[in-house]
């Protein structure tokens, strides 16, 4: 809905921070942190239908701990 | 009680000796007596800024290689009985001081002075070991742009290391116009990133190209950057404050158009 706003550039500005900083963070190069998430999108959705467009990574200082977000499809939900 | 407030970004040329000087300027007004220290060995930049640049006769390495007393090297800065300057050394390198050496520094002039001031180098180096060896305050100037942004999480882990966890974020040179259109990261975006409270938000104004030019603060004047930045002081001052709205100077088509 809000696509548009991913045009502009200080959205995408942020979004090139947001994983720099995170990498950076935890010393972890912004590739690998791509590949990290696509495995973990990739394995999840073996089991169960994730929206893998939307699958986000979050680091947080204390206690330090990376948090994984995988959005899920709801299937059922638009059946209805 | 006196606290000892660093300011530093990293990244060169986001504003640090601007912030410093007018903080200064503004705290002084407040009835607080302040001192600035430029800690900047080698390139020294805020006597100028300040206007005190034919002042100068004493600095930093004298005072701590013990040539002069420190009041001798101390400058009285225009307008203000209450705010002084203690001047880098410009023919002399940052290794010329160590950070004990700082920190002793910082002590004997919190013995004068209600707040300590110092202007931090760019760079992580032991120019910036030095600007935070005895500061209990952090000050983080950034701008909305990504190298900025990028130095400045990187200032802030280092504090944080070096156990200097009071940090406060100074977003400088906003652009309301281009944030509006949504080619600049706002206040919100910045902070959203960089997770450390915010303490002021000052737009790019040319009167604050004009105040440096003449070698004068900012603080008196009734521009938007001015207000913002006497804003800052009384935050740091435990008042509080609600943010500015940048928005409130209006170009003169929009002011205009709106009528």
């Amino acid at each position: 809905m809000f696509q548009w706003k991913k045009n502009h550039s200080s959205s995408i500005a942020k979004d090139r921070l947001k994983l720099l900083l995170l990498a950076e963070r935890i010393d972890c190069s912004p590739a690998t942190l791509i590949m990290l998430k696509q495995d973990m999108a990739r394995t999840v959705n073996k089991y169960v239908l994730i929206d893998e467009k939307k699958v986000h990574l979050q680091f947080s200082g204390l206690p330090k701990m990376l948090t994984v977000t995988i959005p899920l499809q709801m299937q059922h939900a638009k059946q209805k | 009680m006196s606290e000892v407030i660093v300011i530093t970004s990293g990244k060169g040329g986001v504003g640090k000796t601007t912030c410093t000087a007018n903080i200064g300027a503004g705290l002084a007004q407040l009835g607080k007596r302040v001192v600035l220290v430029d800690t900047d060995i080698g390139l020294r930049n805020l006597d100028v800024v300040m206007g005190l640049e034919n002042r100068v006769v004493y600095n930093l390495v004298d005072v701590i290689e013990g040539k002069c007393r420190m009041r001798q090297a101390l400058i009285k800065a225009k307008g203000n009985p209450d705010l002084y300057l203690l001047p880098s050394a410009q023919t002399r390198d940052k290794t010329s001081v160590t950070p004990q050496q700082m920190k002793k520094l910082a002590e004997q002039l919190q013995e004068e002075f209600d707040y300590i001031i110092m202007d931090c180098p760019a760079g992580i180096e032991q120019g910036f070991q030095n600007a935070i060896a005895g500061a209990d305050h952090a000050l983080v100037v950034t701008t909305p742009e990504v190298s900025a942004i990028r130095d400045a999480d990187r200032i802030i882990g280092l504090l944080e290391a070096g156990e200097l966890r009071n940090i406060h974020l100074v977003i400088n040179r906003l652009r309301m116009d281009m944030i509006r259109k949504g080619d600049m990261m706002s206040v919100d975006d910045v902070c959203d990133i960089l997770a450390v409270p915010l303490i002021g938000a000052i737009p790019d104004d040319e009167q604050i190209v004009i105040a440096t030019n003449q070698g004068e603060s900012l603080i008196a004047s009734d521009s938007l950057a001015g207000q913002a930045f006497r804003n800052i002081c009384r935050r740091l001052n435990d008042e509080e404050v609600p943010l500015l709205d940048l928005n409130e100077k209006k170009s003169r088509f929009r002011r205009f158009f709106s009528k």
